[in-house]
């Protein structure tokens, strides 16, 4: 691995191709002179004098090929969960990340918004140089009205004289606010406040900071504790998002899924008012209502007390809680909560006789005005069950810093003018904390007393200029994490380093390096003996890993680079003993009475993995990803039920206004049964106001979901109160505007997402033997298929590639759909253009809503994902249609395609059953800079051809070249398809279906195994699908 | 020619002579008044709509039409279908009834043929618009190539390119030869010098004698020979376009009979369309008279029944076929998205035309018109409901899509239209558009005893 070597090789090699492009067929001084032009014009555009001694490659770098990527081990930073990844570069370029398959939390694979953190890198509204704000923020007439800020360049010199006399010189306060930071920074951070006297505050509105308190009562630390569903046989979940977006999703996706695949599958319960992602997922899905969620746990509590399974509690403790669960019957709870009292038994019955369980709460079931008694009383459950320091971990806690009530105290004091300076980082408080605590006009009173101004700075640290760094003073250009050094300590003592990936883009600086900078200039150097903050971060990483060095220190230090970090097995979690805090027993466990009026209805703001809390917004890949469950793109929309629409006389994709006291948001409706009727459902994140031209052109101006919530913090926990504030909801005039990619959500009988029904305890076993009900169609699957047919069996001499995809596995997170975009080049076309049906997306995640029957005679919600990319069929209905040959079958079972051969005719389109083909109406550009992130190893597709996915057929000729020159075969699991490679939960198989012996052809051989349409068409697909599993609830 | 003038309008009832056919129909060459101006301009106009259309998309992008991810055919294809079907009836009347001898073609053979050889013209240019890179329309031609690159002999859309461009050259050659005695007639009276030229080096030296006739008559009957076959097959091959592929809706095997008789059907219609003004326009009421259209209406009733029969068994073989995504799909048509464009097919093709077994309706020229522009729109929505239906429920729900018609479709449609109406707006002033030779066969020669007292037909 290299340190900055081989970064500073990268913008050289750039100002090489933008010279020979523009140069052909010159000569050689010519050439020369040009690039010495384009260089500097390059150099130039990066505003940093140092670059223009640019030379090209007159010694090469040896780890510089030109062809031949290079790989960077980091760390993902856009949620605290700390995936490693790795960063694929060309040319000094990053290209793609795909998980590290070293580190323990993700094992290779990556969500959607980890893999978009390229479009972080190049966004092409990214702060390109420090910047000043020109108008005086305290002449402004109205100090809490909006602001019209305007920015000038200022050198970073001027910029740190500025800093350093507010800092030096202020009397008040000096606050430096922050969302989740690294390890590194955060011990930066940590000196920092120490030497200049600042205090810190973090504020990010993701972070579980409910759970973590509850722990604090249950448990007897604070932090969010580490689960282990693959050990639990039961698993009940109060409406934590974690196939989605909750805490660590990618490592709890996959622990679900090698749950599934096991012998014993879990059997997995999800109670909340709105299907998540989560819920889709679930054996039973339970609706509930807002707020309820505690009485379903208490009355679980009390089941178990009755069954005599009390685990760890003392008596004293036993007897407070026969108390508290006295009178709670399954009648009442149904009642209060709506769920059906033959659910409520039957998760009783699963929890008690279960020997592992695992009860969670989390997400917005948690972010409610009143969290503790819902998360003390599933804490006790598992207390109860015995889970603790089984699938429990509360050695392992990971504790959040944010704090919504420094915040909310913060606020005060910027009003109040005790706030001299004011330094953010890594948080958009103006966007994420609720409008109406007042951050906009507090931002703008810092260094204020009354009406008289004294020296008071506004620092935003910062990336792009969003709405909280639109309000400071000063804008120091910040590296993004693909630019910078850091690292991550993990809850099991593992530590994940990030480092640079390519030389930065334009002229910014680490988050590190602007702090010491800081200190320094105000004569108090932080950082001890480092001199900048790479150094720190290695001084740092030794320190952590402390005697687990191997080798000299660089040797150790290389191959850490290369790995990613130090990857510890995790501690086997010893089982804990339990102290209940006696304060869990004095909380209130009612549930609110409805304080509803005619017309109002609980607002249900749920983070999405397109936006997250709205740091994602500006990433057009995940901005025309499909939501999952509403197949929604490009902004929000307001999830109604049919029966609250039709008597608010809403239909689906009207205008509708969602109005409180605080403000308004104008969205679309997205009219479903899967949400309760009181509640109105909202992904947070976006309407943004700044950020960039992506976050804002999806907002159309609606306005963001937090400007709604109420000036007030939860109780008991350090966190805002997302769930529950009660909203008017009116129709508004015209269309809403929604687009979606599936308007159709039954499969009408065409068994295309099938599913397997499993009764009874010993569930795998007879879901693995038995296989599909649907025993009618055994020809269908892979193995045993006899074609009739009038020609020959096609011939596959060396490889025959092929996939399968567990939809048993597959939890429709749509991590693929965003790997096959920066893989393979697919344009992000906009919403009008998907309005038109003209997505380019190679694999959609068809989400249908069918029922599976119950013992009883009812019939349970069952929610299918079906991956369809091009199933490469052996009788591709594609392939004869085509007049000019462009889309044939190649000797590898593949159905190729050649986009220059296409004349555009569509017929192959029409004719492909399973509508995998794309067309490119347009010729579809991409923005300046995120062209950047273009693959030099696939082709941009012109205007008029047709596409489709090839299974990265770039990868498969790499694997074969590597192959040869070794002499051998490819080797089974050699290719990974950048889907297959990032799917979280390893639903997706890909290999050689001649070799018997290959994953693919062992799964395309299961019972589960089934091939879609085939039967009715008889194409041959090479995409086998092994049917989904489920209960018999 | 003031006197046969004078006879006419004096003797309604006398027989149709010799020299009044030359006179009538040659009339219709002398120098163009504003009307046919006038509508030779709006035709031009309607051209330069389509043509800047077209021309505004390949700037653009395909995307300019309205089709979209499951919808990969649309109007373009319908226009296609719509223009190949109208061209079937000229061949029809002009080669098929002419082996059998039906007497009531001649009037009108010509005109139907000029429609046939225009509508091929119109019909040929929408594949070609439609393709997303048009400018590589040519590698649809087996042309011999270094690379040995060759089209793909199974598809449909290659043997299209065969059987359309096939269909031209003969119906083109066949309407070309039978123009030729005409044109003599018209060169022996041609004013201009233009005129003088163009029909004397296009009527290739025809003196009008013994030799010469009986070489036209066996080249004549030899044509017609070699374009009977096309009428069926023409259509068949552009049927197996849908019929070839597996999309529900399209995957029938009677398409090809009823694709035949639809086009015939629509022809027919055409025909009535174009012939009842021109026949107004240039008083031709003697030569082209309600025996015709009595004929006609007749014909248009049996095919009206063959394409009714092919709806009724379509919906009869997805029933029976009891595959689920035929039966959706025919579920579809008349209760889906879009049952207007079913039920108005079905009135304008099976219910309307039911009028005509009313004998005087057949004759009823304003109420045959009228008739004529229902079943050539009733023709253009079955055309619809086959191509756009078909593509909107195919097999996999979560693909099902809807369409939005783009004004540039709208705009190169009514262009086609100003194509072909620019080239019979100009085919009747340049040439005889009713076969002066052929309605001389059935009406009395010339003789000193004077006329059998019979109007053409009405002697066979």
């Amino acid at each position: 691995m290299k340190g900055d070597n081989g970064q500073l090789n990268g913008s050289q090699s750039e100002a090489i191709v933008s010279g020979a492009a523009g140069l052909v067929q010159i000569s050689r001084r010519r050439f020369l002179q040009g690039l010495g032009v384009s260089s500097a014009v390059g150099a130039a555009a990066c505003a940093n004098p140092a670059e223009q001694t640019i030379v090209p490659y007159v010694k090469p770098d040896p780890e510089q090929i030109p062809g031949v990527a290079a790989w960077y081990s980091s760390t993902c930073t856009e949620c605290s969960a700390g995936c490693g990844i790795r960063v694929r570069t060309r040319e000094g370029r990053a290209v793609k990340i795909e998980g590290n398959p070293n580190s323990p939390v993700n094992k290779g694979s990556l969500c959607g918004l980890g893999q978009a953190a390229l479009q972080s890198l190049y966004d092409p509204d990214r702060l390109r140089s420090p910047q000043k704000q020109t108008a005086d923020r305290l002449k402004q007439d109205n100090l809490y009205g909006p602001t019209s800020q305007t920015f000038a360049q200022v050198s970073w010199n001027d910029a740190y004289i500025k800093i350093k006399k507010n800092v030096d010189n202020a009397t008040g306060k000096k606050v430096l606010l922050t969302g989740e930071l690294t390890s590194a920074q955060a011990e930066l951070v940590g000196e920092f406040t120490q030497q200049l006297g600042f205090s810190h505050i973090v504020w990010d509105p993701t972070q579980p900071v409910a759970v973590a308190k509850a722990s604090e009562m249950v448990y007897g630390s604070y932090g969010v504790p580490t689960f282990s569903l693959d050990k639990a046989q039961v698993v009940v979940n109060f409406g934590a998002d974690f196939l989605e977006t909750w805490s660590n999703p990618v490592g709890y996706a996959r622990q679900w899924a090698d749950s599934r695949r096991s012998e014993s599958p879990l059997r997995f319960i999800h109670i909340e008012p709105r299907l998540s992602l989560t819920g889709a997922n679930a054996d039973m899905w339970a609706k509930s209502n807002v707020g309820s969620e505690v009485r379903l746990a208490l009355f679980l509590v009390g089941k178990l007390i009755e069954r005599g399974r009390v685990g760890a509690l003392d008596s004293g403790a036993i007897a407070k809680l026969t108390q508290l669960t006295k009178g709670i019957t399954a009648e009442a709870v149904e009642e209060e909560t709506g769920v059906s009292k033959q659910k409520l038994l039957l998760i009783a019955d699963y929890l008690g006789e279960s020997e592992t369980s695992l009860v969670m709460a989390g997400g917005a079931a948690t972010s409610t005005s009143d969290p503790l008694p819902l998360l003390v009383a599933v804490n006790l459950l598992n207390v109860m069950l015995g889970n603790v320091g089984k699938t429990v971990d509360i050695a392992a806690m990971k504790k959040p810093a944010s704090s919504a009530q420094q915040m909310a105290t913060l606020i005060k004091d910027m009003e109040a003018g005790k706030v001299d300076v004011l330094v953010t980082y890594g948080t958009n408080p103006q966007f994420t904390f609720p409008s109406a605590f007042g951050y906009r006009g507090a931002s703008n009173r810092v260094g204020v007393t009354g009406d008289s101004k004294k020296a008071g700075l506004v620092v935003a640290l910062a990336s792009h200029l969003d709405e909280t760094a639109e309000l400071a003073d000063v804008v120091l250009p910040i590296h993004t994490n693909l630019e910078d050094w850091g690292y991550v300590k993990l809850t099991d003592g593992s530590v994940s380093l990030i480092q640079p990936s390519m030389r930065p883009i334009f002229d910014t600086k680490s988050f590190g390096d602007v702090l010491m900078d800081i200190a320094f200039n105000s004569e108090k150097p932080i950082g001890g003996e480092s001199k900048s903050f790479d150094a720190y971060v290695k001084a740092g990483y030794f320190k952590a890993v402390g005697t687990k060095v191997t080798g000299s220190a660089d040797e150790f230090w290389m191959s850490s680079l290369e790995k990613g970090g130090l990857f510890t097995s995790p501690a086997k979690a010893a089982p804990a003993s339990v102290s209940v805090n006696a304060a869990a027993f004095a909380l209130s466990f009612g549930i609110e009475s409805s304080r509803r009026s005619g017309g109002e209805l609980v607002l249900y703001p749920y983070p999405s993995v397109k936006s997250f809390d709205g740091r994602a917004a500006n990433r057009p890949w995940l901005q025309e990803l499909p939501d999952p469950i509403t197949q929604a793109v490009w902004g929000a929309w307001a999830e109604i039920h049919p029966e609250t629409a039709k008597s608010l006389h809403i239909a689906q994709g009207d205008a509708v206004i969602i109005r409180t006291d605080n403000g308004e948001v104008h969205v679309p409706a997205y009219v479903t049964e899967h949400v309760h009727k009181g509640v109105v459902a909202v992904p947070v994140g976006q309407g943004h106001s700044a950020y960039g031209r992506f976050a804002k052109s999806a907002a159309e101006g609606s306005g963001s979901v937090y400007s709604l919530l109420p000036n007030k913090l939860a109780k008991g926990a350090d966190a805002i109160v997302l769930t529950g504030t009660l909203v008017k909801v009116v129709r508004a005039p015209g269309s809403g505007n929604l687009v979606t990619v599936q308007d159709f959500s039954s499969q009408e009988g065409r068994e295309l997402a099938r599913t397997s029904v499993v009764v009874g305890g010993a569930a795998a076993a007879t879901a693995h033997a038995h296989g599909s009900e649907h025993g009618g169609h055994g020809e269908a699957h892979g193995g045993g298929h006899e074609p009739k047919q009038m020609y020959e069996q096609r011939e596959h001499p060396v490889y025959e590639w092929g996939l399968a995809v567990d939809l048993a596995a597959c939890t429709g997170c749509s991590a693929c759909v965003v790997a096959c975009s920066a893989e393979n080049n697919i344009p992000v076309v906009g919403k009008k253009v998907v309005a038109q049906g003209r997505e380019m997306s190679w694999i959609r995640i068809e989400r249908y809503y069918d029922s599976v029957p119950t013992e009883d005679g009812g019939e349970e919600l069952k929610v299918s994902f079906l991956p369809m990319m091009c199933q490469h069929c052996q009788n591709a209905p594609c392939e004869p249609v085509c007049p000019v040959y462009a889309t044939y079958h190649n000797e590898e079972g593949m159905n190729a395609m050649i986009y220059n051969r296409c004349v555009g005719t569509r017929y192959c389109s029409n004719n492909c059953s399973y509508k995998v083909r794309r067309f490119n109406w347009f010729q579809y550009e991409w923005p300046e800079l995120l062209d950047w992130q273009v693959n030099p190893d696939v082709t941009k597709r012109t205007v008029g051809v047709m596409e489709k996915c090839t299974f990265c057929v770039q990868r498969i000729a790499e694997a074969k070249d590597v192959a040869k020159d070794l002499g051998r075969m490819v080797k089974d699991g050699e290719i990974k398809p950048a889907c297959v490679q990032t799917c979280p939960t390893q639903a997706l198989t890909f290999g050689n279906l001649k070799d018997p012996h290959s994953k693919v052809s062992v799964a395309a051989k299961s019972e589960r195994a089934y091939k879609v349409l085939d039967h009715h068409l008889n194409t041959q697909p090479a995409v086998s699908y092994l049917s989904d599993i489920r209960y018999k609830a | 020619m003031e006197h046969t003038q004078n006879q006419h309008d004096t003797h309604k009832d006398a027989p149709v002579t010799y020299a009044e056919v030359n006179d009538t129909v040659l009339k219709m060459l002398e120098p163009p008044g504003t009307g046919w101006f006038l509508l030779l301009f709006t035709c031009l106009f309607f051209l330069a709509i389509g043509a800047s259309c077209w021309f505004y998309q390949m700037w653009s992008g395909f995307g300019e039409s309205g089709k979209s991810h499951p919808i990969g055919w649309g109007t373009y294809i319908t226009n296609f279908v719509f223009w190949v079907g109208i061209a079937h009836s000229g061949t029809l009347i002009s080669a098929v009834l002419y082996l059998f001898r039906a007497a009531f073609r001649q009037p009108i053979y010509r005109l139907a043929e000029a429609m046939t050889v225009f509508a091929v013209m119109t019909a040929g240019l929408f594949p070609i618009i439609h393709l997303g890179r048009p400018w590589y329309a040519l590698w649809l031609m087996p042309y011999p190539n270094q690379r040995a690159l060759w089209p793909n002999f199974r598809s449909p859309l290659l043997w299209d390119v065969f059987a359309v461009s096939t269909y031209f050259t003969i119906s083109a050659t066949f309407f070309f030869v039978g123009l030729i005695p005409d044109i003599a007639a018209a060169r022996d009276r041609a004013t201009t010098k233009f005129r003088k030229a163009l029909y004397g080096v296009t009527c290739l030296g025809w003196r009008g004698n013994h030799i010469q006739w009986k070489h036209f008559q066996a080249a004549y009957l030899i044509f017609a020979a070699f374009a009977t076959p096309l009428v069926v097959s023409v259509h068949s091959v552009v049927s197996w376009d849908f019929a070839m592929s597996i999309v529900p809706g399209w995957h029938a095997t009677i398409f090809p009979p009823y694709f035949v008789a639809g086009a015939i059907f629509s022809g027919v219609a055409m025909v009535i369309t174009l012939a009842i003004p021109l026949r107004k326009a240039f008083g031709l009421e003697r030569l082209i008279t309600p025996v015709h259209f009595d004929a006609m209406s007749k014909l248009i009733l049996l095919t009206s029944g063959v394409v009714s029969y092919s709806y009724i068994t379509e919906f009869y073989t997805a029933w029976f076929s009891n595959n689920p995504f035929e039966r959706f799909q025919f579920w579809f048509r008349p209760f889906g998205e879009f049952w207007l464009a079913f039920w108005g097919m079905t009135f304008c093709n099976c219910i309307f035309p039911q009028l005509l077994w009313v004998k005087s309706l057949r004759t009823n020229i304003p109420f045959l018109f009228v008739l004529s522009i229902f079943i050539n729109i009733g023709m253009w929505l079955e055309r619809f409901n086959i191509i756009f239906q078909s593509l909107t429920r195919e097999f996999i729900p979560a693909a099902w899509g809807g369409y939005n018609f783009s004004w540039v479709e709208v705009g190169i449609t009514v262009g086609a239209f100003g194509w072909f109406g620019m080239w019979m707006t100009l085919f009747i002033k340049f040439f005889p558009s009713v076969a002066i030779t052929e309605i001389k066969e059935i009406i009395p020669p010339p003789m000193r005893r004077g006329g059998h007292g019979a109007v053409a037909g009405h002697n066979h």
